[in-house]
C-alpha cells in the first residue's frame, strides 16, 4: 500500500489533470456538482444522481415517458452492472428522476460510467426498451382505472394548482397510462433523455470508499467533501418557562394521547448524549410568510370504492430550515401512526415536498369511509395541537432524540444516505446536518412554523353514502 | 423506518427464489449442531484465482478478545456512519423438557428492550436462532451508553409475572406450526438430515409442563459473562467500544442443574389432516459455508419458476447442524402428484445441464452482491458476522466466501451437482 503522501500527491495531480480535461470517456456530460462522503473500509460505494426534472416534464399525450425511461436504464444497466455484483434503481417522482448505483468499491467508476452513458448520449438497446415496456404496461393495464392511481392523478392536479409555471400540467400519474406508454419507443425515450436530462443541472452524491481520483474523474464543475458521521455538539439548555401574565388561567400541558405518552413521561429519561463544543443555534422561520398563490381549499369527490383516500397539503414558509421542516413531518408522521395501530386507518404517509421553492407539507391516508371524516379532523387538529400547545419540555426532547436517531440509523445505510444527499444538496453546496441541528429545535419555533402554515388543501376520494357526517 | 434487515436465521443467504416455496425454511434457524470453537474455512480448492480483488480489509475486527471467564469480543469500527450496532449472543442448548424455554426468554426481553429502545428512536430485537439467543440493539453511535442500557434490558432475568402469558403465546405458535404440513414435514427435514430433536420453537409437550422456574434456570444456566459473544460494529473506536461495554450487567454465573434428558416424554408425531401430498428432499453439503451451495440452489429455483403445471416447487437452502442443506419440496392434489413427484426428481438433473458459465456467473455475482448490500449497514453487518462466529467460524470465512463467488465457474457446480445426485437424500412426505 503506497504511503499516504505521495498518495495524495498523485491524487491531487491526477484530479488537476482530470478537471482540465472534463470527465473521462463514458462518464457522459459533467455533473454541476458532486458530493462525497467517505466510509473508509467500507468496501461499496453508492452513488445517487438526481435530475430536477421528472414525470411533470413528460411530453402531453407521452406520460409516463420519464417512467419509462427509468426502467428501461435500469434493465440496460444491469446487463453490465450483474456481473460486476453491482445494482441500479432509478426512482423517478414528478418533479425529480434519481438513479442509484451500488457496487463494490473496486469496480464502481466502470459501473458508473456505465450509468452516466445510459443517461447522457448512449443508444439504449431495443431489447431493455421493448422489455421494460412490456413489464410496465402490464402494470398499467393492472392499475387503470384503480382507486390508488385515480386519486394519485386528482391529489396532483389539486395539491400543485396554481404552483407550477404555465403549460405545466400535474394531473397526471407518474407511471403514465396504457394507451400513452404503448406509443413510446426507443426514440421517443432517447429524445425525451436528450432534451431534458441535462447533467449540469444533476447534483451526484457519493457515499463509501472512494478515492479523490476517482471522483475526479466525475469531472464536475463542483466538489464538495462531506463531513461523515456524527460531529460533536452541546445538547439545549432547557427551554426557559414562558412568562406568564398575572390572573392567567393555566392552560396545562395537554395529555397525552395514550396511556404509553403517559407512561412515557413518567419514566425518568437517560441523560442526552455527552456532547462537545458550542450548542446548536436556534432554528427558526425566515422573515415573510406563506407565497400570496397558496390557497386552501376542500373537494370531496364521490367513488364507489371500499375505502376512502384523502390527502392534505399545507404551504409552509419559503426558507424554512429543512430539519424544522422534517422534524414537523416526523412529529406529525408520530402522531397520525399510533400503537397500537387504528383498524380505521389502513394507511398514513406524511411527507415534504418542493415545489418551485415553496416547501409543502403533505399527509396522504387511506381509511375506512365510515372513519374518513374523523380521520379528516384528527389530522387537522394533530397541527393544530402543535400550534396552539407546542410539544412540552419531556415530549419534546423525546420527540426529538426519535428524530435524531430515525435519521442516523437512515444515514448508516450509504443507499439512502446517497440520495437525501442528492435530495437536499443547496445549490451553494451545503447539506443541513440533523444530527447537529435537530439539538437546534425548539418548542417555540415548532409551534411557530405550524402557526404559519398557510390553509390546507384537502381531497378526500370515497363513497360519499358511506363517510359518516362529522 | 430504515432500518434494522428482517432476519435471514438460517445464515447468510436464504435462497428462495421460487417465491413461495411449499415447504420454506421455518420461522426461526434450524437446530444446529456446531462445533463448540472456531473453524477456518479454507478458499474452494477446485476454484481458479479471482478475476479482481476483493475488497481488502473487511471482516477483519480492529479488536478480538476471547479471554476466559469475560464475554468474547469483537469490534468493527465502520468510520463515517454515524451509527453502531451491538450484537449479544449465548449458545442455547435446551434439553427435551425445556424445549420452548428460549423462545420464552425471547419473547419478554423483546418487549422489554423494544419498550426501551422504541421511545429514543433505536432499533431493538431479540432472536432465537439456531445456536442460541441473540439480542441486537442499533441506534446513533454518541449514543452507545444507552444501546448497552437497552442491552442491560434485555439482560435482565424473565419476569415470573409474565410467563404464562408468554407461554400461552409460544405454546400457540407451535401448535399453530404443527397443524400445518409446511411445519410438520420441515421438523422431519430437519431432523432427518441431522439436526437436533429438540425443536427450536418449543415442543407442545414440554410447554404444556413448563413453570416458571424452568425457564429461569435456563436463563441463569445460560446468560452468564462467560457464555456471551458481543459484536460491535459502528462509527466509534475500540477505545469508547470497551468503556461502554463495561456497562453490561451479566448475571452471576450459577451452577444450575440442568434437567433430566431421560425424563421427557415424547412429543407425539404429528399428521395434519391435509389435502395435498407433500413431499421434501434434501442434501446437506460437506463443507460449512459452501459457496456452490448458494449458487446451485439460485439455478434450481430458475428450474422452479420455469415450470408450468397444477403443482408447487421450491428449492431453498436451510442451515442444519451447522452446514447448509440443499432442500427441494413440492406439494400437489392428488390427481397429479406422479407429474409433481417427476418433476422433483428431474430438477437437479436439470439444473445441471442449464448450468452454463454465464448462468452460474450471473448468480454467483448477484449473490456476492446481495451480500454486500447486506452488510453495508452496521446491523447487517453485525449480524453476518454474529452469525459465523455463532456457527464456530471466523469473520473471515465472509471474505472467502465472497472470494468464492467472484472464482465460481461452471464446473464448480458440475461436481456439486454429480456429487449430491450420487447420494441418497433424505425424503420426507405427507399424503392425504
Amino acid at each position: 500500500m503506497m504511503r499516504r503522501t505521495p498518495r495524495a500527491l498523485m491524487g491531487a495531480l491526477a484530479a488537476l489533470l482530470l478537471c482540465l480535461a472534463g470527465p473521462l470517456p463514458g462518464l457522459g456530460q459533467a455533473p454541476g456538482i458532486v458530493a462525497w462522503e467517505a466510509r473508509p473500509g467500507s468496501g461499496t460505494v453508492a452513488a445517487t444522481v438526481r435530475f430536477p426534472v421528472g414525470a411533470l416534464q413528460d411530453p402531453a399525450g407521452a406520460e409516463g415517458t420519464a417512467f419509462l425511461l427509468g426502467r428501461a436504464v435500469e434493465a440496460a444497466a444491469m446487463e453490465h452492472l450483474g456481473p460486476r455484483s453491482a445494482s441500479l434503481r432509478v426512482e423517478v417522482g414528478l418533479h425529480h428522476l434519481e438513479a442509484t448505483l451500488f457496487a463494490p468499491a473496486s469496480s464502481w467508476l466502470s459501473s458508473w460510467a456505465e450509468v452516466a452513458s445510459l443517461l447522457s448520449t448512449a443508444s439504449l438497446p431495443s431489447q431493455a426498451v421493448d422489455a421494460a415496456r412490456e413489464r410496465v404496461l402490464d402494470e398499467a393495464s393492472f392499475q387503470e382505472g384503480s382507486p390508488e392511481r385515480a386519486f394519485e392523478t386528482a391529489w396532483n392536479a389539486l395539491r400543485l394548482t396554481g404552483l407550477l409555471p404555465s403549460g405545466t400540467f400535474p394531473e397526471r400519474s407518474v407511471e403514465g397510462r396504457s394507451a400513452s406508454l404503448a406509443r413510446l419507443d426507443r426514440g421517443a425515450l432517447e429524445s425525451w433523455r436528450n432534451a431534458t436530462l441535462s447533467w449540469g443541472d444533476a447534483v451526484v452524491a457519493v457515499v463509501g470508499e472512494v478515492s479523490p481520483a476517482d471522483l475526479s474523474a466525475l469531472g464536475a464543475s463542483r466538489l464538495v467533501e462531506l463531513a461523515a458521521g456524527v460531529r460533536g455538539e452541546a445538547p439545549p439548555a432547557p427551554d426557559p418557562a414562558p412568562t406568564v401574565a398575572p390572573g392567567t388561567p393555566d392552560p396545562g400541558i395537554p395529555a397525552p394521547d395514550t396511556l404509553a405518552d403517559a407512561a412515557v413521561v413518567e419514566l425518568p429519561l437517560p441523560p442526552p448524549p455527552l456532547r462537545l463544543g458550542a450548542p446548536a443555534p436556534a432554528l427558526g422561520l425566515p422573515a415573510g410568510g406563506i407565497v400570496a398563490r397558496w390557497s386552501g381549499g376542500r373537494e370531496i369527490v364521490d367513488r364507489e370504492i371500499t375505502s376512502t383516500w384523502m390527502g392534505l397539503a399545507w404551504a409552509l414558509p419559503r426558507g424554512t430550515p429543512l430539519v424544522l421542516r422534517d422534524f414537523l413531518a416526523h412529529v406529525v408522521g408520530e402522531a397520525l401512526n399510533p400503537s397500537p395501530p387504528d383498524p380505521n386507518l389502513y394507511r398514513a404517509r406524511v411527507s415534504l415536498e418542493e415545489v418551485e421553492g415553496i416547501p409543502l407539507l403533505v399527509v396522504v391516508a387511506a381509511t375506512d369511509p365510515q372513519a374518513a371524516y374523523a380521520w379528516e379532523a384528527r389530522i387537522l387538529q394533530a397541527l393544530e395541537n402543535l400550534s396552539e400547545a407546542p410539544l412540552p419540555g419531556a415530549f419534546l426532547d423525546l420527540a426529538r432524540r426519535r428524530y435524531r436517531s430515525t435519521r442516523i440509523l437512515e444515514a448508516a445505510d450509504p443507499v439512502l444516505r446517497s440520495r437525501w444527499v442528492a435530495s437536499h444538496l443547496g445549490p451553494d453546496g451545503t447539506l443541513p446536518s440533523v444530527s447537529a441541528e435537530s439539538w437546534g429545535l425548539r418548542r417555540s419555533a415548532v409551534a411557530a412554523l405550524v402557526e404559519a402554515r398557510g390553509e390546507p388543501r384537502i381531497l378526500l376520494k370515497g363513497p360519499a353514502a358511506m363517510m359518516a357526517t362529522p | 423506518m430504515p432500518h434494522l434487515a428482517a432476519a435471514l436465521l438460517t445464515s447468510l443467504a436464504l435462497v428462495a427464489p421460487s417465491g413461495a416455496a411449499p415447504v420454506p425454511s421455518p420461522a426461526v434457524a434450524i437446530d444446529s449442531a456446531a462445533a463448540a470453537g472456531s473453524q477456518g474455512v479454507a478458499a474452494h480448492p477446485g476454484l481458479g484465482p479471482a478475476s479482481f480483488p476483493a475488497d481488502p480489509g473487511r471482516f477483519e475486527a480492529a479488536l478480538t478478545r476471547r479471554e476466559p471467564g469475560s464475554p468474547e469480543l469483537h469490534v468493527f469500527p465502520r468510520p463515517g456512519s454515524g451509527a453502531a450496532t451491538v450484537r449479544v449472543s449465548f449458545p442455547i442448548r435446551e434439553f427435551p423438557d425445556e424445549a420452548g424455554g428460549a423462545q420464552i426468554i425471547r419473547r419478554l426481553a423483546d418487549e422489554r428492550m423494544g419498550a426501551m429502545a422504541r421511545r429514543f428512536g433505536a432499533e431493538a430485537r431479540a432472536q432465537r436462532t439456531a445456536e442460541g439467543l441473540v439480542y441486537t440493539v442499533s441506534g446513533p453511535a454518541s449514543e452507545l451508553d444507552f444501546l448497552v442500557r437497552v442491552l442491560n434490558e434485555a439482560l435482565r432475568p424473565p419476569e415470573g409475572e409474565l410467563f404464562t402469558t408468554a407461554r400461552r403465546d409460544q405454546l400457540a405458535e407451535v401448535l399453530r406450526r404443527q397443524e400445518t404440513p409446511q411445519g410438520v414435514l420441515a421438523l422431519r427435514v430437519r431432523q432427518g438430515a441431522g439436526g437436533s430433536g429438540v425443536p427450536l420453537l418449543g415442543s407442545a409437550v414440554a410447554l404444556e409442563r413448563m413453570h416458571a422456574g424452568m425457564v429461569s434456570d435456563l436463563w441463569r444456566r445460560t446468560h452468564g459473562a462467560p457464555e456471551a459473544r458481543i459484536v460491535v460494529v459502528g462509527d466509534l473506536g475500540v477505545e469508547v467500544a470497551l468503556a461502554s461495554l463495561a456497562d453490561l450487567e451479566f448475571p452471576q454465573v450459577t451452577q444450575v442443574p440442568s434437567p433430566s434428558a431421560g425424563g421427557a416424554l415424547p412429543e407425539p408425531r404429528t399428521s395434519p389432516e391435509i389435502i395435498r401430498h407433500w413431499v421434501a428432499r434434501a442434501w446437506t453439503l460437506d463443507r460449512p459455508r459452501d459457496a456452490r451451495g448458494l449458487v446451485a440452489v439460485a439455478l434450481l429455483g430458475d428450474q422452479v419458476r420455469t415450470r408450468g403445471g397444477d403443482y408447487e416447487l421450491g428449492a431453498e437452502l436451510w442451515e442444519i447442524g451447522g452446514r447448509w442443506t440443499v432442500v427441494l419440496s413440492g406439494a400437489a392434489y392428488p390427481r397429479n402428484h406422479q407429474a409433481m413427484r417427476n418433476q422433483l426428481a428431474g430438477l437437479m438433473d436439470a439444473a445441471a445441464a442449464a448450468a452454463t458459465p454465464s448462468r452460474v456467473e450471473g448468480h454467483a455475482a448477484r449473490l456476492r452482491g446481495d451480500i454486500l448490500r447486506r452488510t453495508s449497514t452496521p446491523w447487517g453487518y453485525a449480524e453476518v458476522v454474529g452469525e459465523a462466529l455463532d456457527a464456530g467460524l471466523e469473520p473471515r470465512s465472509i471474505r472467502i466466501l465472497l472470494d468464492d463467488l467472484i472464482r465460481m465457474s461452471a464446473d464448480d457446480l458440475q461436481a456439486l451437482f454429480t456429487e449430491l445426485r450420487g447420494r441418497t437424500p433424505v425424503q420426507e412426505e405427507l399424503r392425504p
